[in-house]
């Protein structure tokens, strides 16, 4: 048992805070806000520091570094709510495809992750409030030529990203195709979403893709990308926890009321014991769902844990910090709003703690007949 | 980073399963720790176990060297109290974790030798006098005071909440020696008081979960060798108890346990099956599940903590307030599954009993061992460096 970071680790923690600090300033974090809440030249400097490629191998460029060494990097940007889709690009599109590295469209589209050329995106949901991986797209095959057809809805990133995988079906048999997203066959809208970054609303009408992999391959992929965004998400949102609280704490040591700072009134002080308490559990189900992974290990289950912790720190620590703060939490000129509009986000991206709560239940009755 | 325990760690934890199941937990203590009177401790069987503990040296186990100990580290000693407790075994805690060492390093050599022989030896217990009727979490306040009469004291006043005074040989009291208010924390003395000292008495609390005590010292006399500490220095032995035992009060196996046979009851018997495919027991399952999992890596990171050389205060402060309240919910989720049948006494209980008690017994662990307010204080001072209140 160690909870120590390595010294690796540790530089990357180092040189990513000091990144962060240069570019996401607010007066920088407010441009991004016209942008899509998008910052292309701190993704290009993210991209020369080889952070983009940090958990990708060396065979595209990377760093060849493990999943929790990525979540040093996630945590820093959630941190500094970095404007950066570094969650969907780095973790729940690339890391799934990295069996895959050496065919020749993953190695090029992973290729171009690390270097900035590029962006990779996975588009798992389709028009509707559907977000299972169930999919009515159709793949069709034409002249020894794959053609997609279907709707697909909040694709991360999806209007700044270069390629993009998604779900299809062939004659039933469930694939995963690899498509670029600069083509005829391909028409895009933004979609604006609460925490202001741009999703993108694909119409595939014959989109021209490779076939990564079916039946059940397709389907371990899909369940990898799934617990890559779980735990993704909970080192994301680790450091926004640790963001708001900062923010919380400093505001009520300093503002006074009645004569007395906030933060010396029982009410008030604890409230914000429980917001630490909260983010202390987020990050322990947050690293041992980083270590499951790395090494190998079911992480379905650490992987839900963590996604219910997330859930859990990310509603109770926002409204709680905003509590605190009155009327100057919600104010725009004050750094407060951009971490909970954020929280909320991610926390709906998971799909919600009920939906959490209920895959982990089924887990659990299920594991009687195992 | 490595959240697994190493194979070294697991195979101590076993070993301890193995010890506690085959050795202590045999099915006669478990008849007599069934009997109200002796649930604590105190009964002809526990002290025959005492023994045993003590001569297979798991008493000293935590214990620094210097003081006659093996000089386990904290995630060790977390361990082994995590899997007494898992077990059922009434784990001497004051002896083995908090109070033991710190009499042993503070005692004066007239007295010393021979009673930690009987406190490692499992021979003798103590218990704890701190609070008072109108002295709890401000324990500054309390007024049984010791007076100095020649070489002896003479100590005159009431404590409440003494648990397992009943069956102890020793109480370690905390006294007023400076009677100037002015004075509060530094005003206090500890003492050693032999429970057949001469105007010593103890009556029984019955509580709606656990039986405690009431304890009363009239003109009690003891030498002043019995003294513990400096006169007037009494506060840094009191709150100076160790993070890792304020740990063990909410430690994984402790809590986890209601759970782990509810599930297993669930599991066992297909008359549950339904229950089983019900979504609302599901989740109340996965909600259990995930906050246990929680609390599992939260001891003992805050264990690995301290053996690192930190003082995991604010880790063991927030863990115990996490744990504590966990205990109470999980006695919520998991009665709910099993509702009506989870209230029924005597021989048609379910988990022997384990369920009805859960709730009659749980309360107390979110004040007691430092009630959860004061926990609180201290993660938003210590841990977020909010301005102390008023």
């Amino acid at each position: 048992m160690d909870f120590n970071l390595t010294e690796f680790q540790r530089e990357i923690l180092d040189l990513s805070d000091k990144l962060l600090s240069d570019y996401c300033t607010q007066a920088r974090l407010r441009k991004a806000e016209d942008l899509g809440y998008f910052d292309a030249e701190l993704w290009q400097q993210m991209a020369d520091a080889g952070l983009l490629g940090l958990a990708l191998p060396e065979s595209v460029g990377g760093m060849a570094q493990d999943f929790e060494t990525l979540t040093v990097l996630l945590e820093q940007l959630g941190r500094h709510v970095a404007p950066v889709p570094a969650l969907p690009v780095l973790a729940t599109a690339s890391l799934p495809l990295l069996p895959y590295a050496n065919v020749a469209c993953v190695q090029a589209a992973l290729r171009a992750v690390c270097s900035g050329e590029g962006m990779l995106t996975a588009a798992l949901a389709d028009s509707g409030f559907t977000n299972s991986s169930a999919s009515d797209t159709l793949a069709e095959n034409r002249d020894g030529k794959l053609y997609l057809y279907g709707e697909k809805s909040r694709v991360p990133a999806g209007m700044q990203a270069s390629a993009c995988w998604t779900v299809a079906q062939d004659g039933g048999d469930v694939g995963i195709y690899l498509f670029a997203c600069e083509q005829v066959g391909v028409k895009r809208r933004a979609q604006e979403t609460t925490n202001g970054q741009s999703l993108a609303h694909f119409s595939l009408d014959g989109a021209q893709a490779e076939l990564l992999v079916k039946g059940a391959d397709a389907d371990a992929m899909l369940t990898a990308a799934r617990h890559y965004q779980q735990a993704a998400t909970a080192a994301l949102a680790t450091g926004l926890c640790e963001g708001m609280l900062a923010l919380a704490s400093e505001h009520c040591s300093e503002r006074k009321q009645f004569g007395r700072p906030l933060g010396s009134f029982q009410a008030v002080a604890h409230q914000l014991a429980d917001c630490y308490i909260d983010k202390a559990c987020l990050r322990v189900a947050s690293e041992q769902a980083a270590c499951q992974l790395r090494d190998g290990i079911d992480a379905e289950e650490s992987a839900l844990v963590a996604a219910y912790w997330t859930t859990e720190a990310l509603h109770r620590i926002s409204h709680r910090s905003q509590q605190v703060h009155g009327g100057t939490g919600v104010d725009r000129d004050y750094p407060l709003f951009r971490y909970c509009l954020w929280a909320r986000q991610l926390e709906m991206d998971l799909g919600g703690q009920n939906s959490v709560l209920a895959a982990l239940g089924s887990n659990i009755a299920a594991a009687h007949a195992a | 980073m490595n959240i697994e325990l190493s194979a070294e760690q697991q195979a101590f934890s076993q070993k301890i399963r193995d010890y506690m199941s085959q050795h202590m937990m045999t099915d006669d203590f478990k008849a007599e720790l069934a009997c109200e009177e002796f649930s604590h401790g105190g009964g002809p069987i526990y002290w025959q176990k005492m023994r045993q503990l003590g001569a297979d040296g798991w008493i000293r186990y935590s214990w620094p060297e210097e003081l006659g100990g093996a000089g386990a580290d904290p995630v060790e000693q977390y361990l082994l109290v995590d899997e007494a407790k898992r077990a059922g075994f009434p784990w001497p805690a004051l002896s083995a974790n908090s109070i033991g060492p710190v009499f042993a390093k503070h005692a004066q050599p007239e007295i010393r030798d021979k009673i930690v022989g009987e406190i490692l030896g499992g021979e003798a217990y103590l218990a704890i006098g701190y609070s008072e009727p109108s002295a709890g979490s401000d324990l500054a306040s309390l007024r049984t005071r010791a007076e100095r009469d020649g070489d002896d004291w003479i100590i005159n006043g009431q404590k409440i909440w003494t648990s397992c005074a009943n069956f102890s040989q020793y109480i370690w009291l905390a006294a007023r020696t400076d009677p100037d208010p002015a004075k509060r924390h530094k005003g206090l003395t500890i003492f050693l008081v032999p429970t057949n000292s001469v105007g010593y008495s103890c009556t029984l609390i019955q509580t709606m979960g656990v039986v405690t005590t009431t304890t009363y010292y009239q003109d009690v006399r003891i030498p002043d060798c019995y003294r513990v500490g400096e006169v007037n220095g009494g506060w840094p032995l009191i709150t100076g108890q160790l993070n890792v035992e304020r740990l063990s009060l909410v430690s994984y196996g402790h809590v986890a346990k209601l759970y782990d046979e509810t599930l297993k009851l669930l599991y066992s018997d297909t008359v549950y099956r339904e229950l089983l495919a019900t979504p609302w027991v599901q989740r109340n399952l996965a909600v259990a599940k995930a906050r246990l999992s929680a609390l599992k890596l939260m001891c003992l990171k805050s264990a690995w903590k301290i053996e690192q050389g930190g003082s995991g205060m604010v880790e063991a402060s927030a863990t115990k307030v996490f744990g504590s309240e966990l205990y109470v919910e999980l006695g919520r989720l998991m009665a709910e599954i099993l509702a009506p049948l989870s209230n029924l006494r005597g021989d048609d209980a379910v988990l022997n009993g384990l369920m009805e008690r859960w709730y009659r017994k749980g309360t107390v662990h979110t004040f007691g061992g430092g009630a959860n307010e004061l926990q609180r204080s201290i993660v938003a001072t210590a841990g977020l460096g909010l301005p102390r209140g008023a």
